[in-house]
């Protein structure tokens, strides 16, 4: 009887697994395979003929191409930014003389609770009162308070093997304080901070909610020009460029996994609360 | 050389430190000794510049170390976790010091070979903390801390982390090394036999204060008080006060006994359980009667348990070839002449 029931748990287990894999995958696949459709409308599922037009379409389009540009730079440039901050912000959290340590750690890690779209109105207005207009470095400001948190995450988790006393040995020989950490604790967060600037990159550019509140007309990232060409006209460029972002992501994942690790990526995102 | 004076420190009300004083003179080692949460750590790391005193002072060679940024003390510190910097090789962990000093390439490489020579790990410059033995990596944290050339050496628990055996011999080769070196060592630990087999000097502390400085056969055989007598290796304490012609127990056995070295109000007998004969002697005198608890087997000896006088407990070692006595049983025990000594109950 018990073997029985072990037996229909194992199997149900399985069952759940399976649906979960396709409930993930298939929509992906989906899409992947419409973009390579030949109809120039939304026609029944399977295609019937291929082609490349909608990649032709994306790559003509000038509006998506200065999205992909202004996203790649923002991408670059707020996930630079978060790095260094999450980096500096992990390192002084690891001092256990620092008052209120649990605290600090909770209001770093807070932009990850926040709803973005709160996050995304809170900036506008604030920027607008400091006199900022300038859309890109509204949205770079808006980009590093949202992939912050993982930063300062990935960099924190990869610091756990650094004992205090390590530290402490390198300024005994002579070294500053500052020193000591660069030469010892940043050495130990070297995948974490490779790990935190992926993420921060990626989570940058695929980021909708903020991006809304602080782009203009005239300077519009990637998956915002998406979204107001989808509302505009429903084609499947946006098939094409899912595919893109798709493959993109994959290699990224590729590469950090040769780099560091994928176990200790996926540790470090499985974080993410 | 080094001189502590009064430091005291408090954490959040609780005192660590209550006017703790010591002193090492130059190229002599001194073991601060006690039990966990004696305040030995915090003198330590005060003293290497870690943690702030509340007051008092901490000089070495003259000079106010207590206003030096720790990185400016010019101390070699040994970790009781070796704390040896996991990405950088066995060569490069002892040469870090002299890079932080500027010193030239070649003179560090040289620096670097006499060091791995002096701790006996000369092809191993290569190898990874990881990969190197617990025994390899306490040396490299050694010569770490000596490559600098340091005023002077701190060890936190040196050989706490070692199995039994290892530790012996790392005993005799640490002390062969700090006696070639000829630097000021502080040693803090937990371990009576480790402070007699290294230091020139043992501070017994507890409780926040150094209660007595001393060669480890002063405060072995003239402890100052009744904590020092009974926190260094075995004793059998006996209550009772100074009277004429010796020292009368409560159960009222006079013992002969040498005047007490200090005033104080009251004292307590200390005897070593070496001192101790099983059965009578001729004359009758120095005798006292104790009730055996029980035996424990040791392999060189029997460890025979036994209660003094109704009230102390002592162990005594019996060889195999004697006959054990039966728990239960009383027997008599002769104190050997010169082997007993007043000891006074508080601190001075």
């Amino acid at each position: 009887m018990i073997r029985l029931l072990d037996i229909a748990a194992r199997l149900l287990v399985r069952f759940a697994v399976l649906a979960a894999v396709l409930f993930l995958l298939v929509p992906l696949l989906v899409a992947c395979l419409l973009s390579f459709d030949d109809r120039s409308f939304l026609g029944a599922f399977p295609p019937r003929e291929f082609s490349l037009r909608w990649y032709r379409a994306f790559a003509s389009n000038p509006t998506y191409m200065d999205g992909l540009m202004v996203s790649l730079q923002l991408g670059v440039v707020a996930a630079a930014i978060a790095t260094i901050l999450g980096t500096m912000g992990a390192l002084a959290l690891m001092d256990p003389r620092l008052a209120g340590r649990d605290a600090l750690e909770a209001v770093f890690l807070s932009p990850k609770f926040v709803p973005t779209v709160v996050i995304g109105f809170s900036l506008l207005v604030f920027t607008a009162r400091l006199g900022i207009f300038d859309p890109f470095t509204r949205l770079v400001m808006g980009h590093v308070v949202i992939t912050l948190p993982f930063t300062l995450r990935a960099v924190l988790a990869s610091l756990i093997g650094v004992k205090r006393s390590q530290i402490e040995a390198a300024i005994s020989l002579g070294a500053s304080e500052a020193r000591a950490l660069w030469d010892v604790a940043v050495p130990a967060a070297r995948s974490g901070i490779v790990a935190g600037a992926a993420m921060a990159f990626v989570l940058s550019f695929d980021e909708v909610a903020v991006s809304l509140f602080l782009s203009d007309a005239f300077t519009q990232t990637l998956p915002i020009a998406l979204v107001a060409e989808m509302r505009a006209n429903l084609n499947l460029t946006i098939a094409a460029v899912s595919t893109i972002f798709l493959a993109a992501t994959l290699l990224l994942l590729v590469l950090l996994d040769r780099t560091i690790g994928i176990e200790r990526l996926a540790g470090d995102v499985g974080a993410r609360g | 050389m080094l001189d502590v004076q009064n430091l005291t420190r408090s954490f959040g009300g609780a005192l660590a430190l209550d006017g703790a004083s010591l002193d090492a003179g130059p190229a002599e080692v001194v073991a601060l000794l006690g039990p966990s949460g004696c305040g030995k750590t915090t003198t330590l790391r005060i003293v290497a510049g870690f943690e702030t005193a509340d007051s008092g002072s901490v000089t070495l060679a003259g000079r106010d170390l207590i206003r030096l940024p720790a990185h400016q003390r010019d101390i070699g510190l040994v970790f009781q976790d070796y704390a040896l910097f996991p990405h950088m090789s066995a060569a490069d962990n002892i040469a870090y010091g002299l890079r932080r000093r500027g010193m030239a390439a070649p003179d560090r490489a040289r620096r670097v070979g006499e060091m791995l020579d002096l701790v006996r790990l000369a092809g191993l410059d290569a190898r990874r903390p990881s990969q190197l033995s617990g025994g390899q990596q306490q040396r490299v944290a050694l010569a770490r801390a000596l490559a600098i050339g340091p005023r002077l050496l701190l060890l936190d628990e040196p050989l706490s982390n070692l199995d039994a055996k290892l530790r012996s011999t790392l005993q005799a080769e640490l002390r062969g090394i700090l006696t070639r070196i000829g630097t000021t060592t502080l040693i803090v630990t937990h371990d009576q036999e480790e402070a007699m087999a290294l230091a020139d000097r043992i501070a017994i502390m507890s409780e926040g204060r150094v209660l007595q400085i001393g060669t480890p056969r002063q405060v072995y055989e003239q402890p100052a008080s009744r904590f020092v007598a009974e926190f260094l290796g075995q004793a059998l304490w006996l209550e009772g006060r100074m009277t004429q012609g010796g020292f009368l127990t409560t159960r009222g056995t006079l013992l002969r006994c040498p005047t007490p070295r200090r005033v104080a109000r009251q004292y307590g007998l200390l005897i070593r359980p070496e001192s101790l004969r099983l059965g009578e002697a001729e004359g009758g005198e120095n005798q006292l009667s104790a009730t055996v608890q029980s035996s424990r087997y040791r392999g060189e000896a029997t460890l025979l348990d036994l209660l003094v006088e109704g009230s102390a407990p002592v162990a005594l070692a019996i060889p195999h070839e004697t006959a054990l006595p039966e728990p239960g049983q009383t027997v008599s025990l002769t104190v050997v002449p010169g082997g007993c000594l007043p000891v006074p109950l508080e601190a001075g």
